[in-house]
């Protein structure tokens, strides 16, 4: 009895011994495989999209550079989420395996190209005709003459719209509002505000739902700025706490606290599954309402005693410096924002190139999308619409500041009080 | 007869409260595992709306989910294996062996007993960078094994194999039997019932691990699954409710079922070895 | 000749001892010793994770860090969150096993159900958790709350409720454990000492506080120095439910580390206050050592 089960004992361990030996070995095997370069090039590219059809589309480009090139790209796409893009994408790009070609953030781009990580791009920019560019979008992304990164992307934000609870709450929709020329911050806090109380369904979502944390600044922006405020300036003056931006702040804050019709901190109810009336997108959000079970529109962002002042995300694309095919990375980026590629982009990443933005093919670029709307409320907006402030320290920025914004989401908060708070952070940071 | 019952009640409404506080939040978690999207939110049912069943067969195809479950057994495994086995011969010694150094060395070993992993976490990452072994599961195998869950094994194993009777060592020796011998035949055997627990333990802290693949890991083939629980975003990175919650049940069920199988030996295990 | 023997014995059970515990010892050096050096080497350099750059800069971090405002806010919140979460615990898990150890109505039942969450990862816990604790009217608790009149608030976005959230989940998520150790306690209590005592005509409390906490007070000690040291190594919990928020008030020192060193890339920085927490959790088993000491001294 004791012997039988001493052995089954030992025999277990020397089981479990050798199974983990084995284990290590083959995981140690794995690993060396990876590492012995064979047939096709791979490549790792990271994005903060994981939509199968936008993966799709720029692999599509990777394959038209490498028939291009004569060579096979094996490319392996990486999605990191929104909120944790930056932390995410610089350990790994510390680590040994960083991806070759990476999306840059407009925020993170000055301390980006600080750090080295970004490849310098002026021999793949050869090819380019400058005068397609504009230097205002390539201005981000360039230090001392030199380009670190391309914008893919220069989307504006705009408003979408539920057009069945408006016709419920017997509000004019924004954009009846916009075509009278009356759509401006008040009459958006008025429809919301009437939505709410009509339907009993939130009348505003911000944007993707973090307006309170991760997006903080996508969400004040456009009020702060359409009403004469900013936060800070790249000639280092802070105006976070200035008349016209604590008048914009105060203006949303009356909205969640006093009409309660924006969807509040925390509360998860979302605009793409119906449950607020509005919200605020980007042109490559759109397809996430192709099985909407309601009718949507999209209006431009409204606008304040400053007139309009649209937010422009960008996002360009930049070649790992120390990568293991940092050359042909560059080469790669290149070709994924010349003109053709940025044509094919166009539906859902608005360029910065002229002569797609002005031609009557982007327009009609995506399918859900009316040439007015199109018009309207993208290409419009690109021309009026600026990037939101960057800085070397911005993730320091960042972090801090937001704990101070935090104390606006209450409903007694002295926002003006609150913005001078954040304003000596800023300060801090921005000389 | 009625006094029996009342003096019955406030044992019945105790255990009526630590059952809706401990049982509600996985139920509401199968429930809602089973509704679409827009359903999870709003009034509390006590069944799904629409027993979207393809919910569990879509975390499967919105990310690698089977793959991240074998990487999470296969460390879970390997660090608990390994980290009951390098316990156990320490352990040991340290209890029964006279050898230099033995009180310092012990003593060290101490110190890594309560040390969190967040203070060295920042080292490793360099240092995992210099061995090449970022992004592999190696990491995430041999913390469980050296780090604090591993002290904690060898300091239990000692504690016990202070209490074991010099006779049966004797009586191995006179057989004939080297150290090893002992080791295997007789110290192992005898510690069944404390190399269990300790290896409870140790899994159950290795399947939690978070800090650490989120810090090491960046590929999503070599995801673990509380890395897996977090992923479940769609393009703009916003959670999709119900796959995190299937993919959230399916994570606990079978540890859930494994234990509540056991549940009697598992904590039989912990009351007996009496951790102290 | 019998000194020389006992001399090759001498050398044949250090080589055995060693080579038994060498496999341990070897992985303690190279995942903790040699970590911890370094740790207390990065914190005299300005170092940046996305930078690459380290430079020495003798105690500027320390400086800095004195001067920090959020890391005298991420020391007093892990101590509010340690005040929170041990005496919950203790108290919780002492009364519980205190009742399942006396055979009452449904033990092995409730015994099974507080250790579910024990079993499950604390990521999955602080998820579901997430959901349930929503504020206006679509979280589950504040459902169960207008039930009985109670609007519940907006527990993860209100300063204090977030942090009592907090403290609440990782309570509930680790009792479990603490439940199973005192009831090992409690079942080798010595029953002849507790049975004199009742037949002295001992009341409840007097039972309790005068006989049988004494007994438990090696195990309470033990478990509450473990308890703490847990408490002040919480991570998924923060990182998932609050993010620190708001208004920082649930940043504790182990996410402020991580904040400063991943999200702010400040390692250098981050490493000087891993050095803080390192001396605290150092004091800490310091003192539990000496506190057994004098236990097991009154013991005897």
């Amino acid at each position: 009895m004791k012997t039988n089960q001493t052995k089954g004992v030992v025999r277990l361990l020397t089981f479990l011994l050798v199974l983990s030996l084995a284990m290590g070995m083959a995981f140690a095997a794995g690993a060396k495989e990876e590492a012995a370069p064979s047939g096709p090039v791979s490549m790792t590219i990271a994005t903060w999209t994981s939509n199968p059809d936008q993966i799709a589309l720029l692999d599509s480009f990777v394959q038209g550079f490498a028939a291009q090139k004569g060579i096979e790209i094996d490319a392996t796409f990486e999605s990191i989420p929104f909120a944790e893009y930056n932390t995410k994408l610089s350990l790994e790009l510390q680590g040994q395996n960083g991806p070759d070609l990476f999306w840059v953030l407009e925020t993170a781009a000055p301390a980006f190209i600080e750090s080295g990580l970004l490849a310098n791009l002026n021999d793949g920019m050869q090819a380019y005709d400058p005068q397609d560019i504009s230097s205002d979008a390539l201005e981000l992304w360039s230090k001392d003459g030199n380009v670190y990164a391309i914008p893919f992307s220069t989307s504006p934000f705009f408003i979408l719209y539920n057009e069945d609870l408006f016709a419920k709450a017997g509000v004019k929709t924004p954009e009846q509002y916009a075509a009278e020329g009356a759509w401006d911050w008040e009459a958006f806090k008025m429809a919301s505000k009437t939505i709410k109380e009509k339907t009993g369904v939130w009348g505003f979502q911000t944007v993707d739902g973090q307006g309170y944390d991760a997006r903080i600044l996508h969400n004040l922006a456009p009020i702060v700025r359409s009403y004469g405020g900013d936060f800070w300036t790249d000639d280092g003056q802070v105006l976070i706490n200035s008349d016209a931006s604590v008048a914009a702040v105060q203006l949303f804050h009356d909205m969640v606290y006093q009409d309660v019709s924006v969807v509040p901190p925390g509360n998860q109810s979302d605009f793409f599954a119906g449950n607020a009336a509005m919200t605020v997108g980007q042109i490559s959000r759109v397809s996430k309402l192709n099985d909407a079970a309601f009718a949507w529109g999209i209006a431009p962002m409204p606008s304040g005693p400053e007139g309009e002042s649209p937010v422009i995300g960008q996002a360009a694309i930049g070649a790992h410096s120390k990568g293991k095919q940092a050359a042909l990375a560059s080469e790669l980026v290149a070709y994924m924002t010349n003109k053709d590629s940025v044509a094919a982009m166009s539906g859902i990443w608005p360029p910065a190139r002229k002569s797609v933005l002005e031609s009557e093919a982007f327009l009609t670029s995506n399918k859900s999308v009316s040439k007015e709307q199109m018009q309207n409320a993208v290409a419009a907006s690109i021309k009026t619409g600026r990037v939101l402030p960057s800085h070397v320290k911005y993730p320091q920025i960042e972090v801090e500041s937001k704990m101070v914004f935090d104390k606006l989401w209450q409903k007694n908060a002295d926002v003006g009080a609150i913005l001078d708070d954040v304003a000596a952070v800023y300060a801090k940071y921005i000389k | 007869m009625n006094r029996k019952y009342l003096k019955q009640a406030p044992y019945a409404l105790l255990v009526a409260l630590l059952t809706l506080l401990f049982v509600y939040p996985f139920w509401w978690m199968v429930v809602n595992s089973l509704n679409s999207s827009a359903e999870i939110f709003g009034v509390p049912r006590l069944l799904p709306t629409s027993w979207a069943f393809t919910n569990y067969l879509d975390i499967f195809t919105v990310q690698p989910f089977a793959r991240h479950y074998l990487n999470t057994l296969a460390v879970a495994f390997v660090g608990t294996a390994g980290n009951v086995l390098l316990a156990a011969l320490a352990g040991y010694a340290f209890a029964r062996m006279r050898f230099p150094l033995r009180n310092a060395a012990f003593l060290l070993l101490l110190t890594a007993l309560m040390m969190p992993i967040e203070v060295t976490i920042i080292p490793l990452f360099f240092q995992m960078r210099g061995w090449g072994a970022l992004d592999t599961l190696i990491p995430l195998m041999l913390l469980p094994i050296f780090g604090s869950q591993g002290a904690f094994s060898t300091f239990m194993l000692r504690q016990f194999y202070v209490t074991v009777p010099n006779e049966l060592e004797e009586a191995a020796r006179i057989d004939g039997l080297n150290p090893l011998g002992i080791f295997l035949k007789i110290m192992l055997p005898v510690a069944t019932p404390v190399l269990s627990s300790v290896a409870i333990l140790a899994f159950i802290a290795v399947w939690n691990t978070y800090l650490e693949p989120l810090v090491f890991i960046s590929s999503l083939e070599n995801f673990t699954l509380p890395l897996s629980l977090t992923n479940f975003n769609d393009t703009y990175g916003l959670p999709q409710w119900h796959l995190q919650l299937a993919a959230t049940t399916l994570s606990i069920l079978p540890i859930m079922v494994v234990y509540l199988l056991f549940q009697q030996k598992v904590t039989d295990a912990m009351v007996n070895t009496g951790l102290k | 000749m019998k000194q020389h023997s006992l001399k090759a014995n001498h050398r044949r059970d250090a080589i055995i001892g060693w080579a038994f515990i060498t496999p341990q010892m070897a992985g303690f050096v190279f995942f903790v010793l040699l970590p911890l050096v370094s740790v207390f080497l990065y914190s005299v350099q300005e170092k940046n994770l996305l930078f690459g750059t380290s430079v020495f800069n003798g105690l500027e971090n320390y400086r800095l860090l004195l001067a920090d405002p959020l890391f005298s806010n991420s020391l007093v919140n892990t101590l509010i969150f340690s005040a929170g979460v041990v005496p919950l615990n203790l108290v919780f898990s002492l009364l519980l096993a205190l009742y399942l150890g006396g055979g009452k109505m449904g033990t092995r039942f409730v015994r099974g159900i507080i250790f579910l969450p024990v079993v499950t990862s604390g990521v999955a816990w602080a998820i579901v958790w997430k959901y349930l604790l929503q504020g206006g009217d679509a979280g589950p608790i504040n459902w169960f709350l207008s039930l009985i009149g109670i609007e519940g608030p907006n527990w993860l976005f209100e300063k204090g409720w977030a942090m009592a959230s907090v403290i609440v989940n990782r309570v509930m998520k680790n009792l479990g454990m603490n439940v199973l150790i005192f009831m090992g306690a409690v079942l080798n209590m010595p029953g002849d000492v507790i049975e004199a005592a009742r037949i002295d005509g001992a009341k409840r409390f007097t039972l309790f506080f005068k006989i049988k906490l004494p007994l438990l007070m090696p195990t309470v000690m033990m478990v509450a120095i473990v308890t703490i040291i847990g408490s002040m190594r919480v991570f998924d919990t923060i990182k998932l439910m609050t993010d620190g928020g708001p208004e920082g008030s649930t940043m504790v020192m182990v996410y402020y580390i991580y904040h400063q060193a991943f999200r702010m890339f400040d390692t250098g920085f981050a490493s000087a206050l891993a050095v803080v927490l390192f001396l605290i959790v150092l004091v800490l088993t310091a003192l539990q050592w000496f506190s057994r000491k004098r236990i097991s001294f009154y013991e005897s």
